[in-house]
């Protein structure tokens, strides 16, 4: 072929480096370009190497062998030669490369506003304010498709970009093949393809995988609650003050409170301390900062009575409308402990209509291991503390205390008694020597019995004061979590109690709370059998049939067209 | 322009006297025909309008069978009947003819596209349709058919014998339409996740299964047609070159 | 005009026409001859732009070939081999397609005048799969003729014609050629002699003879060899025959002699007739080997088969 001897001929007269040596390192920049730009998120380094590669290499070429270039461009070779098969290549590549650009910008719309793919207003309403809120923190929401979910990928994907640009880039979303990376699926519990895990990330950009939430599918209403929950980060406090035999946060034994705050520090994110009532008085704890969304004080024990100054601050507090958790210890040294001593059982009764007795409760035939850990199993279903348990749930009260509630509350508050002994439960006057076994337990003809409130709630309406009352100090202990499985539900109502005392059931009721409208395009058809008489015979009949008329006519006016001669006849 | 308009006048006529454009609508209107009013038997009261509108999604399936069908003699017959010395010695480039013979046939494509606009027309009568998926969905599908037929065109260049032009051609386009399943194959046998994606950025599916007959409109399947186009229309008109060439 | 340079065309290592030179001027019909497989439709495919050459170069109309493909476009008419037509198409409807194609203004004027002009007009609405061989033929023609292009090419428009239609279809090539540059391959040689002005005979892609039929006759008769019949036994009146003044040496073939003259200028034809008369044979037959384009043709297509290292033997340039 003459091109191949032009070539030839010029190699000669180039010397060392044949000027098509350089095409072909252009072609192979070429070809490492365009595989960054399709296969990674980012057109890398490596990709604008490559390119480099590719202009550099073809400069040189033309400029080594420009005789080549022009009869590449314009000579027969470049229609007819060998070369025809390199320029429909290199036009192959170019449009690929157009492609792969085009593809980098993320051009796209949604034409429908299916749920699907378009954020409906409403959605748009909250996702938009959690975006302006410089408090939420940042999401990301992780999407499980394996690779026979590519499809749905690129559906979603639409949705998703409106999720980040509603949320101001507040939301990002990353896909993750669950079968390439077994390891991070299982972080989230992902069990199968097409979950979607929502999740907050700290100031670091580490997701926070304990509070994580996972959907079964993409779905534009439970995707933006769920982002919602994720991003609901009240600024939300829990002081639990510590006593001489109450029970301590850090504890991480049977009778420890480390289950209820690895909860509300991680799941929940509240901000969990230790304190004494010491740092309330001096202040190095600001119980009534109003920054916070929710700040509550948990007593758990205190055996003996607070000192009169301790005392006048924690009424300040309950008075500027401080929420107050009680789980009411036993006295050491004297009979009354701290919620049972005068100071307090008055100040209760005046402003929030109830009075923990210095007294044990007994049942001796409801209870829990031993008579003076009495069981609950009726409750108030309508207050929110108790309203989740079922009519099969019990809770334990240890060495508790009975709690009596006053007929005429005072002013603005109303007080819910929550949790009952049974009828045959008795209480007995609580001394010292009770506890010490020198007091026999039997039912006394004095003793009060019958059924006892075991806990209460108490609320002013006017001032948003929350009291909770456990007549046990042991009732939030961590050995009761595990005990769930068997109905005890301890640990949860401690929860509860603490999310209902600082409002926190609200505030996370009211962001999980979108609900989407559906569409009337989603609305399905109605036909009348007439209806779809008239469908089936324009679609099955009219329609194909016609066609075929058609074709049979038009095939018969041209079949005779043929063997008729006509004259030289001028057709209009 | 004007020879371009020429042939595809000439072909487009043509259409409209070729007994495999009537087969070819026949069979599609009878089968779409038939399914369309099950579906709409069985989804009544239950499902959306929106979702019984199959036929543009259905044809799209179906260009493997109609896209052969209707290139196959393009250029195939030209070749054999010797009329492309003809037309390659009268002052034609070869874009012009292989534009008008290729616009010729998409445009009959787009008729029959047109005619299936009876299926969302009779739904909404019973019922409330989307329109933006409808929209997204018939460009979608006319696309994909502009794209196939294209592809097609390169066989019936190739091959003087229309059923070899029509049987490779049906090939290709299964092989484009299963490229998605290949790159699911690849992804699951381990190979590099990087030949997965990039198998499956020329799968057809990929492009308008989850996206455009779903009413979204991606730069990139709208690109991924009309390039399509562009490189079967330069790819055929470098055949019919090199035909020319050594015929 | 033609203009024909150094054209090659190589399919692969096969070699269809090489080194091919020629002319054909306006105003003329210009012969091109060949057995089969010779390269005439190859060489008219390059000049009406259909095929790209492996190199050199064609000027038809004034322009090049390869690089102004467009220009000669316009201005050839072509009838290729065993024209193809669209048989499902009017002869006027297909003749309006090209002219479309062509950007003629006046379509059907034009299709109607060039139909007028091979007598095919009261055909004009008739499907061309209706028409006859000739029919198409004309078509055909009518097709190359409809734009009144400066240069036609045709390649064998005779072939598969009756004798009538032959004869007609000569007369209009004829008529052709007086404002056209016409350049027509045949293998049937008579036609080529009775139409042309000029001839060009090729043969394996070589050109072996070219010039006009007048000339080639005149050249080929003497230098050419002597056709002898005698009523008698060849192998006796053989030494008579050699012995007669110019004569170089006799061949026997068949039943007739091969006399060969000693020198080109000589015509030893008188010689040989007295000689025979002398000794009382009966002369049958005695005339000029190569009279007829056809011998001319065989006979210079014969030799490059058995000496194909040969140059032609006979170049006339006219």
């Amino acid at each position: 072929m003459n091109e191949h001897q032009d070539m030839q001929a010029n190699e000669e007269q180039e010397g060392f480096i044949p000027p098509y040596y350089m095409l072909i390192v252009s072609a192979l920049g070429l070809v490492i370009a365009l595989f960054v730009a399709l296969t990674q998120r980012e057109f890398s380094v490596v990709g604008w190497g490559g390119l480099g590669i590719a202009v550099l290499g073809f400069i040189a070429w033309a400029l080594m062998a420009p005789d080549q270039l022009r009869a590449a461009l314009t000579g027969r070779t470049a229609q007819y030669g060998g070369t025809a098969v390199i320029v429909t290549i290199v036009f192959l590549v170019a449009l690929i490369a157009i492609y792969a650009i085009v593809k980098q910008q993320g051009w796209r719309v949604a034409l429908s506003n299916n749920q699907a793919f378009s954020l409906t207003e409403e959605a748009r309403n909250v996702i938009e304010a959690m975006g302006q809120d410089p408090s939420t923190p940042q999401v990301k929401i992780i999407l499980f498709y394996a690779a026979a979910d590519a499809g749905l990928r690129d559906g979603d994907q639409v949705l998703l970009d409106e999720f980040v640009e509603a949320s101001n880039g507040k939301i990002s979303y990353e896909f993750i093949d669950p079968d390439r990376n077994p390891l991070i699926a299982q972080d989230y519990g992902v069990s199968r393809s097409r979950q979607v895990a929502v999740v907050a990330l700290d100031e670091n950009g580490e997701p926070n995988i304990e509070k994580a939430e996972l959907l079964n599918l993409l779905n534009q209403e439970q995707l933006t609650n769920a982002v919602l929950r994720v991003a609901a980060q009240g600024d939300f406090r829990a002081y639990f003050a510590a006593f001489p035999n109450g029970l301590g946060l850090d504890d991480g034994t049977a009778l420890g409170l480390s289950e209820v705050r690895d909860l509300l520090r991680d799941a929940w994110n509240w901000q969990v301390e230790e304190i004494t009532l010491l740092d309330m008085m001096t202040g190095t704890v600001d119980l009534n900062d109003p920054a916070a969304d929710g700040i509550v004080l948990v007593l758990p024990g205190g055996s003996s009575p607070l000192p009169d100054e301790q005392f006048a601050v924690l009424t300040e507090y309950l008075d500027k409308g401080g929420d107050i958790v009680i789980f009411a210890g036993l006295g050491d040294e004297q009979p009354e402990a701290l919620a049972t001593a005068p100071n307090f059982t008055n100040y209760l009764e005046e402003n929030f209509g109830l009075r923990i007795n210095n007294d044990l409760v007994i049942d001796p035939v409801q209870a829990f291991q031993s008579p003076t850990a009495p069981v609950a199993t009726t409750f108030d279903q309508t207050h929110f503390v108790t309203s989740t348990l079922q009519a099969t749930d019990a809770l334990v009260f240890p060495l508790s205390h009975s709690i009596d509630i006053v007929d005429e509350p005072p002013a603005n508050v109303t007080v819910t008694p929550l949790a009952f002994s049974s009828e045959e439960a008795y209480a007995k006057a609580y001394t010292l020597a009770v506890i010490s076994g020198d007091t026999p337990l039997d039912k006394a003809d004095d003793d009060p019995s019958g059924s006892f409130v075991l806990a209460a709630a108490a609320e002013n309406t006017e001032t948003g004061a929350r009291v909770l009352v456990f007549g046990s100090q042991y009732f939030p202990a961590n050995q009761y979590r595990d005990l769930a499985i068997a109905g005890i539900q301890n640990y949860a109502l401690t929860l509860n109690g603490l999310a209902w005392t600082t409002n926190f059931d609200s505030f996370a009721s009211q962001i999980s709370q979108v609900q989407l409208g559906t569409r009337v395009e989603d609305t399905p058809i109605f036909a009348t059998p007439s209806d779809l008489s008239t469908i089936s015979f324009i679609t099955v009949i009219l329609l194909p049939f016609g066609t075929l008329l058609i074709g049979v006519w038009v095939w018969w006016r041209n079949r005779e067209r043929v063997d008729i001669h006509q004259p030289s006849q001028q057709e209009g | 322009m004007r020879a371009v308009w020429a042939v595809y006048k000439r072909e487009l006529a043509l259409y409209f006297r070729s007994p495999i454009a009537y087969g070819v609508a026949l069979a599609l209107f009878l089968f779409l025909g038939l399914l369309f009013t099950s579906n709409v038997s069985a989804g009544n009261g239950q499902a959306p309008a929106t979702f019984l509108n199959i036929a543009p999604e259905l044809l799209s399936f179906l260009t493997f069978l109609v896209a052969p069908l209707l290139t196959m003699r393009l250029l195939s017959e030209e070749a054999r009947e010797g009329t492309l010395e003809v037309l390659m010695t009268l002052p034609m480039r070869e874009l012009q003819f292989v534009l008008g013979k290729f616009l010729a046939v998409w445009s009959y494509y787009t008729l029959l596209l047109v005619v299936m606009l009876i299926y969302p027309i009779l739904l909404s009568t019973v019922g409330i349709l989307d329109i933006g998926q409808l929209v997204g969905s018939y460009l979608g599908a006319w696309l994909y058919g502009g794209a196939m037929l294209a592809v097609c065109l390169i066989w019936s260049a190739l091959f003087e014998d229309q059923i070899v032009a029509a049987f490779l051609g049906a090939a290709s386009v299964l092989v484009l339409f299963l490229a998605e399943s290949a790159a699911i194959w690849a992804s699951n046998q381990g190979i590099l996740s990087g030949a997965a994606d990039f198998i499956r950025e020329f799968s057809l599916s990929a492009h308008y299964q989850s996206t455009l007959a779903q009413g979204v409109l991606r730069a990139e399947d709208i690109l991924y047609f009309v390039l399509m186009i562009i490189a079967a229309i330069f790819i055929t008109v470098r055949i019919v070159e090199i035909r020319r060439w050594r015929a | 005009m033609i203009e024909v340079q150094a054209l090659t065309k190589r399919y692969g290592a096969v070699t269809a026409i090489d080194n091919l030179s020629f002319t054909a001027q306006p105003g003329q019909v210009t012969g091109f001859l060949g057995p089969n497989g010779a390269g005439k439709t190859t060489t008219m495919r390059i000049l009406t732009g259909f095929m790209p050459p492996t190199s050199g170069a064609a000027i038809v109309a004034g322009y090049d070939v390869f690089t102004q493909s467009m220009e000669v476009r316009r201005r050839i008419g072509y009838l290729p081999e065993n024209v193809p037509l669209y048989r499902d198409m009017t002869a006027v409807g297909y003749l309006m397609y090209l002219a479309e194609i062509r950007g003629l203004a006046d379509r059907r004027k034009k299709a109607e005048a060039a139909l007028d002009r091979v007598g095919l007009l009261y055909r004009a609405q008739s499907r061309i799969r209706s028409l006859s061989k000739g029919m198409r033929q004309r078509v055909g023609l009518a097709a190359a003729l409809l734009h009144d292009p400066e240069v036609l090419i045709l390649d064998e428009p005779t072939i598969g014609l009756d004798p009538f239609q032959v004869l007609e279809l000569r007369d209009l090539i004829r008529e052709l050629g007086q404002d056209h540059t016409v350049l027509f391959s045949t293998h049937i040689l008579s036609e080529a002699e009775q139409v042309c002005n000029n001839v060009v005979i090729i043969n394996q892609g070589h050109i072996v003879a070219q010039g006009n039929p007048a000339d080639l006759r005149v050249e080929l008769e003497r230098g050419g060899r002597i056709f002898v019949r005698v009523n008698a036994n060849p192998e006796e009146v053989r030494p008579i025959i050699a012995n007669a003044a110019g004569v170089a040496s006799v061949d026997i073939e068949g039943d007739h002699l091969i006399a060969t003259p000693s020198s080109a200028n000589i015509d030893p034809r008188p010689a040989i007739a007295r000689v025979l008369v002398e000794a009382n044979y009966e002369l049958v037959e005695l005339r000029p080997l190569a009279v007829r384009l056809e011998e001319i043709f065989l006979e210079v297509t014969q030799r490059q088969i058995q000496h194909p290292e040969e140059e032609p033997i006979a170049e006339v340039v006219g």
